[in-house]
């Protein structure tokens, strides 16, 4: 997943031995070509996929105009094909027109397959409108997204260029942009509203490939938080189990486990903490102790332990926190460990430390006898 | 002639612009079963424009409508099961409606194709594509009046004898694919293109074009290969070993029919249709390990 800073540079770099052979094929492509043709091209990192950019629209010979689709959201790209009808063919030379939305990776996703589609049902009338050399730019797994969709649109004039991912080092630029194609959940105040996530999802749903129900699932998970944020939480868990449904077919054991966190973080705001203790307990803690994630696994600890603690069983409470502390100076997690600390500390003053309670209880005890 | 109809055309634009419009107009038609009549109107419209065709063109034999795309058609990304299942209705239930008093090419969904029943028996005759013949499926022996076929195609667009030394070479290009002609053409470019990038000048010796032919294919056989499933392989095994489309299941016939789509599967017809699978699916890594294991097996029965 290319999730390295792009580079802002006007100084041209290297694309490395097999992005360069590339970049000459695209090139030799464009120079030697005429009319409609379309070019598929897999970046592995944003930072070639800038600079292929950046040659394009800068080295190309005499009478060759490019020309950026504007594509500033995923969501532009439902019009792409009116975009490409617009832009008509330049009258001397050639015209170069680049697509690459930019956003979040699941986004992107979701609707470059339905544009893809999209593109394919008009193809015919694609290739008369806009008799141009059309590169159309996204991740690594942009072409066999595009073959897949897009099977006629495939096999008429195309042609399909890799680009490798580049060496870190040579990434100088300090900055992630906040469009390039990110991994990860949203924050809260950057979620759409829940039926935009439904629908991306949807244009994944008929798709055997398990990248695609990975990002469904990951779609769905956003469809859930939005849910969550607006109160709807039957709607919340509907997504949320069709998010982990997904990710059990994408084979994702970990993505199920946090998916299955996210239900039982819902049934918690549901009132149903049993269930959703359980589920922590016995389907989301096992996983992460497999997998050896620790930083999960205190973080799961610590949601275990809110929910005994809403449930009033402190005592429990204090021993599970005192693991999730551990976990997370294990980790040299100061601040999370320092947070946990504290809730002990709380609990420490509701109802007085463990050892503290044993020594009334002994001595209760004792004058007992 | 040209007829001017501001109205039609603002329907037209409507329709084709506005999806609610079209959605709407549609539940109208059918709740009030009034797409009977459309369609009666339509047809009673062709009728006349049938005759006011023969009367502007004397001297031709007939009219031919072609009604392209069809097959493309999928709908939206909520409703693609719809979509599929209104294209079956048409071919299948309302066919009587796609015979119109002239003849009519339309084309449509390969998975339409491979079912047994239905369109095949009502509306006409249902035919693939057929890719140019270059084997005998049953020999497979070399058919060449195929391989003339192809370079002819590529003879129409260049003058081959300046451009290359010996065209010896190109009847790999032309085997390999499968005699699909916009492989072979995608091929050809990327032939002259690499040809281009290593400054050769033409006429390309025979050397050079047998090295970038065998480059050209090498990379064409991954493009081929990546986006092949592994459930599928059994499938394509099948095509590779009966020359048929399994077609016993209706997800069967939706699956073949995506490998169809994909030209993994490649139809052909003399005589019969028969199939095969596309040379360059057949030379990836995984398909010609599983040929090859199949063939072991076969062997290891028969001794």
């Amino acid at each position: 997943m290319p999730t390295r800073p792009s580079s802002k540079s006007d100084q041209p770099f290297d694309l490395g031995q097999d992005g360069e052979a590339q970049f000459e094929r695209l090139r030799a492509s464009i120079e030697h070509g005429r009319g409609f043709e379309l070019y598929f091209c897999g970046f592995e990192s944003l930072a070639s996929l800038a600079e292929v950019k950046r040659r394009l629209s800068t080295t190309l010979p005499p009478g060759h105009v490019f020309e950026t689709l504007p594509l500033e959201t995923p969501a532009a790209l439902r019009t792409i094909a009116e975009l490409l009808a617009a832009i008509g063919p330049v009258p001397a030379g050639r015209r170069i027109v680049f697509a690459g939305p930019s956003g979040w990776e699941e986004d992107v996703k979701a609707e470059w397959a339905v544009a893809l589609r999209r593109l394919n049902e008009r193809r015919n009338l694609t290739i008369r409108e806009c008799p141009n050399a059309i590169v159309l730019a996204g991740p690594s797994w942009f072409p066999w997204l595009a073959h897949d969709e897009a099977p006629d649109l495939w096999s008429v004039r195309t042609a399909v260029f890799a680009f490798p991912g580049i060496a870190p080092a040579r990434d100088k630029s300090p900055t992630l942009e906040p469009s390039d194609w990110r991994s990860g959940l949203p924050m809260a105040h950057e979620l759409q509203p829940p039926e935009y996530y439904e629908e991306l999802a949807a244009a994944l749903e008929g798709s055997r490939r398990p990248g695609e129900q990975e990002t469904r699932g990951r779609l769905l998970l956003r469809a859930s938080a939005a849910w969550q944020l607006h109160g709807e939480y039957d709607n919340a868990l509907r997504a949320a189990t069709n998010a982990r449904d997904a990710f059990e077919d994408a084979h994702k054991e970990l993505m199920v486990a946090v998916t299955m966190g996210k239900i039982a973080d819902i049934l918690q705001q549901r009132g149903e903490t049993d269930e959703a203790l359980r589920i922590l307990r016995e389907e989301v803690l096992p996983v992460f102790e497999r997998l050896g994630d620790v930083r999960a696994r205190a973080v799961t600890m610590s949601r275990i332990a809110l929910i005994l603690y809403q449930k009033g069983e402190l005592e429990e409470v204090f021993a599970v926190l005192g693991e999730a502390a551990a976990a997370f100076e294990q980790l040299k997690m100061a601040n999370e460990a320092a947070q946990v600390r504290g809730l002990q500390k709380i609990i420490v003053e509701v109802k007085g430390s463990p050892s503290e309670r044993r020594t009334a209880e002994e001595n209760r005890d004792q004058l007992s006898t | 002639m040209t007829v001017k109809v501001p109205a039609a055309v603002d329907l037209k634009l409507k329709l084709k612009q506005e999806p609610n419009f079209r959605d709407r107009l549609y539940r109208h038609l059918e709740q009030s079963g009034r797409l009977s009549d459309l369609a009666q109107q339509c047809h009673t419209f062709l009728d006349e424009a049938v005759a006011i065709f023969s009367k502007a063109c004397v001297g031709k034999r007939g009219l031919v409508l072609i009604v392209d795309s069809f097959e493309k058609v999928r709908g939206d990304f909520l409703r693609s099961e719809e979509v599929r299942f209104a294209v079956e209705t048409i071919f299948t239930r309302d066919w009587r409606w796609l015979c119109l008093p002239f003849h009519v090419i339309y084309t449509a969904p390969a998975w339409l194709t491979f079912f047994e029943s239905g369109t095949n028996a009502q509306l006409g005759m249902v035919s693939i594509l057929p890719m140019c013949r270059l084997k005998d499926h049953e020999t497979g022996e070399v058919v060449p009046a195929g391989f003339d076929a192809m370079r002819q195609i590529l003879e129409k667009r260049m003058s081959i004898e300046k451009v290359f030394a010996d065209t010896a070479p190109l009847d790999d290009v032309i085997e390999a694919s499968g005699g699909y002609p916009r492989d072979f053409l995608r091929m050809m470019r990327e032939i002259l293109l690499r040809a281009i990038m290593d400054k050769i000048t033409p006429p390309i010796s025979s050397a050079d074009l047998s090295r970038i032919v065998t480059e050209v294919i090498r990379g064409q056989i991954e493009v081929y290969s990546k986006p092949i499933f592994d459930e599928d392989l059994p499938m394509l095994f099948e095509v590779a070993r009966t020359h048929d489309v399994p077609r016993k299941e209706r997800s069967q016939v939706f699956r073949i029919a995506e490998l169809f789509d994909h030209h993994f599967v490649l139809g052909y017809l003399n005589g019969r249709e028969w199939y095969d699978l596309h040379p360059l699916v057949r030379r990836s890594r995984k398909v010609k390990a599983g040929l090859q294991e199949a063939d072991a097996n076969k062997t290891e029965q028969q001794e």
